[in-house]
């Protein structure tokens, strides 16, 4: 009988602590993203923390899907780590946003997960975006790259090859329109609004001649003859060759996309999220598009603002080690190839492009690859967002005929110096 | 001051705030302490979302507060932000392109608010539909009118050039948006549109407030009908007409929403109003302090507009 009562104990005893392990709730990762491209969109990112969570038993993801803009987005993560808000532990992050978020110390250091092995699989331009003061912040996720998609039906009637630098664009582009004749085909169509857009434009134009906004020291550059030669290309491509049309300086990145789509336009400069539409049923130039770097310049170059997301931990989050589990995996061989599949994003992985599957079911990776590898960053200053607003605003104002060319590059540069104090 | 409303004995407010919860308790509180008490809840929230925002948008503006800079701390700065503000050739900018809009569009406004109001006074027939019908621009969602517009005055997509076109107005597309001119005017073509009926609403009900015999009087005096608008209409609609000017003057002071959909304050810095530059300022740049300074003198603009017109149009008595 005494026995009995003691075995009884002692089992109350080890389930009494046992239980508390067994019953431990798992980790939870809070993850908040933007999801351009709508519903989609969402369920791959969603079928992919069911993925993780089945794979990582003690840990559960929290996916937050956010609607609306980079922009947006931004502030929105402004308000929340402002607060020092704990409740999100990973966030997809816009490529221009490590400097000042890292000078805000919102983003926590991955240098001892994310190593300098593991970063080789990476493309190396998404690698060098995430990486401020020698410290690394974000994992590349998907990447992007300005492109020049052009109408493969129209220069194949005209037996004109792609071209492989501004001049030879703007000739070809001439050429067809003249012979089309039809004035609601322009020649070649940007982003001329005051977006974000415009100035990854004049970057494009700037390093493809060899000239930068600021140089490898951070001075201010762009006064300088190749920043008034870029800002003057780009007026002439209205005023002097005509290949856009004076309403460019309306157009916002979807503007675009859809005069292009709409049949509308010889050549674009877009971002890769494009090409899919461009394909899709409801789409006149479906089949006819090809897509290739952007021209080269004076230095002989073609140069591409890279684009793209990341993923980075948050520095008040209190589940870093799960958190980072789960970056792992949304930046892993699978997460990647299923996105460049399922919403032809374009990988940061440098194996996937080679993929079998990839390559049969992607057939634009290589030529979007090409293009990405030629991509530059951004300046990585924690004052980005305003040099890059000064920068489309006197642009912009040169565009739409308030200030002239030169005017405009002297503006941008005594504004920039100001803001960086220089 | 307290008004006491009755039954309520003067000696029962000397009592302390004990005193006057057992009151509460048994139900024998005066007039003038339950009014307090069912105020208390409203006074309550105004305090959280209206003082305190403002009292906060105060302190911050003399402080040096950027979000990108948290190691630099929230030092005091006085008067530094609003002196940044008087050298700042952007915000001088903002605040002509602010007050040319604020002219323009309420005068407009008006001028076609009081025009609607008149003919649906008259109007008889189908008074609520046609009342209906004036209002629903006001119900749309200035965000999304701003859409509309920007879509209406697209250069190569829109309405407005292709029936121009077609009435063979003009021969090549006309750039709205992207002439600051004639961007300035599409926005504010885009705010008089929205605000006009409801400064239609506004002053039709001062219209209707206007007894019919001060008419006929004016009638049998041999008054002709725009002598009876002048001396019987606009003098009793002094009220409704201050009322409506002072809303939409605070309403455009602030103008944000119809603007930033359209033309995002371009081209160039051609629509850029004051209410987009703090915005920019707080939300783009993180310069917080900066904002505030920006915003608190916004404050002080609207101020100055309501006092003055409540000094030239408020009804003397």
């Amino acid at each position: 009988m005494r026995g009995r009562i003691l075995a009884v104990l002692v089992a109350a005893a080890v389930t009494a602590a046992v239980l508390p392990a067994l019953a431990q709730t798992p980790v939870t990762v809070t993850w908040s993203t933007l999801a351009t491209g709508g519903p989609v969109v969402s369920d791959v990112y969603r079928a992919l923390a069911q993925q993780f969570e089945r794979q990582n038993p003690g840990v559960r993801v929290n996916v937050q899907i956010q609607p609306g803009t980079s922009g947006e987005q931004y502030n929105r993560y402004v308000t929340l780590f402002a607060a020092k808000d704990a409740s999100v532990d990973v966030i997809s992050i816009d490529v221009i946003w490590p400097a000042p978020m890292v000078a805000a110390g919102w983003l926590a250091p991955l240098d001892q997960w994310f190593t300098a092995g593991k970063r080789e699989v990476f493309l190396p331009g998404a690698v060098r975006a995430n990486t401020i003061g020698g410290k690394i912040y974000g994992v590349p996720w998907y990447t992007d790259a300005g492109l020049l998609y052009y109408r493969k039906d129209l220069l194949a009637k005209y037996n004109a090859k792609v071209p492989a630098t501004w001049d030879e664009m703007i000739a070809t582009a001439q050429r067809i329109t003249e012979s089309e004749k039809n004035p609601q085909l322009a020649g070649f169509l940007f982003q001329g609004a005051k977006i974000e857009a415009l100035a990854d434009f004049f970057y494009e134009v700037l390093w493809s001649s060899g000239g930068d906004v600021l140089d490898p020291s951070g001075k201010v550059i762009v006064d300088n003859t190749k920043g008034v030669e870029a800002v003057n290309f780009i007026l002439d491509l209205v005023r002097k060759s005509h290949v856009a049309p004076p309403g460019v300086a309306t157009l916002a990145t979807d503007d675009t996309r859809a005069a292009f789509q709409d049949g509308r336009a010889v050549f674009l400069r877009n971002w890769t999220y494009a090409y899919d539409l461009f394909q899709g049923s409801g789409s006149k130039v479906a089949g006819q598009v090809g897509i290739a770097p952007l021209p080269k310049g004076a230095a002989g170059r073609s140069a591409s603002t890279l684009g793209g997301w990341q993923l980075a931990i948050s520095a008040f989050s209190r589940n870093k080690e799960a958190a980072w589990k789960f970056v792992e995996f949304m930046t892993g061989r699978v997460a990647e190839k299923s996105m460049a599949l399922q919403s032809s994003t374009v990988p940061t992985r440098k194996d996937i492009f080679d993929d079998p599957e990839v390559k049969r079911r992607a057939p634009q990776s290589p030529d979007m690859l090409r293009a990405v590898l030629s991509a530059t960053p951004r300046a990585q200053i924690a004052d980005y967002p305003k040099m890059s607003a000064i920068i489309q605003a006197n642009l912009q104002a040169a565009l739409t005929n308030q200030i002239p060319g030169d005017e405009a590059v002297k503006r941008m540069a005594r504004e920039i110096r100001a803001l960086l104090a220089q | 001051m307290a008004t006491r409303l009755g039954r309520g004995p003067a000696v029962a407010r000397t009592g302390g705030a004990a005193r006057v919860l057992q009151r509460w308790a048994t139900g024998r509180l005066t007039d003038s302490e339950l009014a307090a008490a069912l105020l208390l809840p409203c006074l309550m929230f105004l305090a959280t979302f209206a003082f305190y925002p403002i009292l906060n948008a105060f302190w911050t503006s003399v402080h040096r507060l950027r979000l990108d800079q948290p190691q630099a701390g929230v030092p005091f700065v006085g008067l530094r932000n609003f002196a940044r503000a008087f050298e700042d050739p952007d915000a001088w900018h903002a605040i002509q392109v602010t007050l040319a809009y604020v002219g323009v569009t309420v005068a407009v406004q008006f001028l076609l608010g009081l025009g609607i109001a008149l003919v649906i006074n008259r109007t008889v027939r189908a008074k609520g539909f046609v009342r209906a019908v004036t209002l629903l621009p006001w119900t749309l969602a200035p965000a999304l009118a701003g859409q509309m517009w920007r879509w209406l005055f697209n250069d190569s997509a829109g309405v407005i050039n292709d029936l121009l076109h077609r009435v063979h107005l003009i021969s090549r597309p006309i750039i709205w948006l992207g002439v600051p001119s004639l961007a300035f005017a599409a926005v504010a073509t885009a705010a008089s549109w929205g605000a006009a009926s409801y400064m239609a609403l506004i002053l039709l009900a001062g219209l209707q407030s206007i007894p019919e015999d001060l008419y006929e009087a004016a009638s049998i005096d041999g008054a002709s009908p725009r002598r009876a608008f002048f001396a019987v209409t606009l003098p009793l609609l002094q009220s409704a007409i201050m009322v409506s000017l002072v809303l939409r003057t605070l309403g455009a002071l602030q103008a944000f929403d119809i603007v930033f959909p359209m033309t995002g304050g371009g081209p160039g810095h051609a629509t850029e109003t004051f209410a987009m530059y703090v915005y920019e300022n707080t939300f783009q740049y993180l310069d917080f302090g900066y904002g505030a300074a920006l915003s608190v003198i916004l404050l002080i603009l609207a101020l100055g507009f309501a006092g003055t017109y409540y000094r030239v149009l408020a009804p003397r008595e």
